[in-house]
């Protein structure tokens, strides 16, 4: 059977924001599904964001305008939630012209979500839905391109380099080094200043909010995250994956044995993470001081 | 020969026992090999393939060694094991066949190669695996076009041709040879492409003897007189040619 991957979405109305961490974790905990990036999105009107998020569904105008009446009293600001469907269950709702393709599992989590977190009236969830989500990929493609990213979902289904397992966000390269280096050779970029006005800083791995946040100051890496994600942080970072991660990571173990720490040499034997600051902050907390890592030019 | 063997190539082998891909013109002395020397590897997926040789070289990493990956192109990777800055062994791997120049190779050879792969029993670390390499046909297939290819810039090519004597009798010549005419042809355009260009140097070595030791006004005016002869001769050509239009013209029946 041939598995059906796509990318989804999710928005989080003004008013769901205040469970934005409880709605995330939802999405996190599905089967197949991997969150790619968060944007926090402050529309010019609720109204044109509206419009646009409702311009690729299926129900008639009326119905929409009747729907999205109480969006209109939410904040204009908004969290969008892009995900990796890795096991599209694609089924077909509706009848005549509103007939379309919806993926079950995203119906299902969209549904789970409503449930628990929508206003509840006389026993009864409102249908003053805290979330929306797409239907299918030409949606999410349409929503990345109004928010800004031109190449829409063809940016996720980027490969930087086919020998190794990287993140979409890093650009291709054809060449790199695997080396065998110490910890106090690496660096990393870390954000200062706000979500709107921020610089990077470079530090060494030990003075890290992730480093940090794993010797037990947890509050530094929860403020780090709380400033800058879905802005210049925009994976699915928190400190419970940070810890999940550091229980059971093994670096280089299989089935990650091409899960290299990627750098660049910025100087002569001086390393630069351009992805694997979290694992790198895990090995220098366990005292691992020299391991492998690939560097490009 | 001295033999380097700072690798254990049965350890890499062993780790892609699960992959399909066939080893080229495989050396009879694997696994020794000497400093410098390279494997070439056909498969159907190289990242595949160099993940699992990645994952072996991890543990020659604190040895000294350094790993360098290149990807030439989408379907050539090299994987160059570095010691002391000095190349060890290449992990040469192919998802399509390199390209010839005096020989056209059919571009799906490359599946037959790796689907009909010969087995060679060995054992690493108590455990038995198949190292994948090429049918007796295919090698001496691979080591013909190799011959065909190099024999004038490399004599000691020729080692290709005593291995196909040696290893094709009567009763493989006919399949080498079915096989050998059924994916490979003669490029056509060899011939007409080395009459092009000579055509070319022909024209460029009577120019230049035209031109030869002559001052750059000279060259314009000899390009005006050119020029100017070229123009008299059109003018002439539409004067005839306008001349016989009027007059077929005028010598057709008229109608109404």
């Amino acid at each position: 059977m041939v598995r059906k991957e796509r990318y989804d979405y999710f928005i989080i109305w003004g008013h769901g924001l205040k469970y934005k961490d409880a709605i995330i974790d939802i999405i996190r905990n599905t089967e197949n599904i991997t969150i790619v990036r968060i944007v926090k999105h402050k529309p010019k009107s609720i109204r044109h964001l509206v419009k646009v998020v409702y311009s690729y569904d299926y129900a008639p105008l009326y119905h929409l305008e009747e729907k999205t009446k109480y969006l209109m009293k939410t904040a204009p600001e908004v969290l969008f939630v892009f995900l990796h469907n890795t096991d599209a269950c694609e089924i077909y709702r509706g009848k005549g012209d509103f007939r379309h393709i919806e993926c079950e599992r995203i119906k299902s989590i969209k549904e789970e979500i409503r449930d628990k977190l929508n206003e509840q009236k006389d026993d009864r969830r409102t249908e003053d839905h805290v979330v929306h989500a797409s239907d299918n990929e030409s949606q999410t493609d349409y929503i990345l391109k109004y928010l800004g990213f031109k190449d829409g979902v063809v940016r996720f289904k980027n490969v930087a380099n086919p020998n190794l397992s990287l993140p979409y966000y890093i650009p291709k390269f054809d060449k790199f080094t695997i080396r065998f280096v110490n910890l106090s050779q690496l660096y990393c970029n870390i954000l200062r200043g706000t979500n709107e006005s921020f610089w990077k800083e470079t530090l060494e791995i030990e003075e890290t909010p992730h480093f940090k946040c794993l010797t037990g100051n947890i509050a530094v890496y929860e403020e780090y995250l709380n400033e800058f994600m879905g802005g210049p942080l925009n994976c699915d970072y928190s400190v419970e994956n940070l810890m999940e991660l550091s229980k059971h990571f093994g670096y280089l173990e299989p089935p990650y044995t091409a899960s290299y720490i990627l750098t660049h040499e910025f100087k002569p034997n001086q390393y630069l993470i351009l992805d694997g600051v979290h694992r790198a902050a895990i090995l220098a907390f366990r005292t691992i001081n020299s391991f492998p890592i690939a560097v490009i030019k | 020969m001295k033999y380097s063997n700072r690798l254990d190539l049965d350890k890499f082998f062993f780790n892609v026992k699960d992959q399909v891909y066939v080893i080229v013109k495989n050396n009879e002395d694997f696994p020794n090999y000497c400093k410098g020397s390279d494997i070439d590897i056909f498969c159907y997926d190289s990242s595949a393939f160099a993940k699992r040789i990645l994952s072996i070289a991890n543990s020659y990493l604190d040895k000294g060694f350094e790993v360098k990956v290149s990807n030439k192109g989408a379907s050539q990777t090299y994987i160059d094991f570095f010691l002391n800055d000095e190349l060890e062994f290449r992990f040469d791997l192919y998802e399509s066949l390199p390209q010839y120049k005096k020989i056209h190779l059919k571009p799906h050879y490359i599946l037959s190669v790796i689907e009909n792969a010969a087995t060679v029993e060995r054992e690493f670390d108590g455990s038995r695996y198949s190292l994948r390499i090429p049918s007796i046909i295919d090698e001496s297939l691979l080591r013909y076009i190799e011959y065909i290819e190099w024999y004038e810039l490399r004599p000691d090519k020729i080692k290709h041709l005593d291995y196909i004597t040696e290893k094709i009798d009567d009763n493989t010549k006919a399949q080498f040879l079915n096989k050998l005419h059924f994916y490979t042809a003669l490029p056509e355009f060899l011939e007409s492409a080395h009459e092009d260009k000579l055509s070319w140097e022909k024209a460029e070595s009577s120019i230049y003897l035209k031109l030869k030791g002559k001052s750059l006004l000279e060259i314009c005016i000899a390009i005006l007189r050119r020029l100017k002869r070229l123009c008299k001769r059109s003018y002439r050509f539409i004067r005839k040619a306008g001349a016989s239009f009027i007059g077929s013209s005028t010598d057709s029946p008229k109608t109404g």
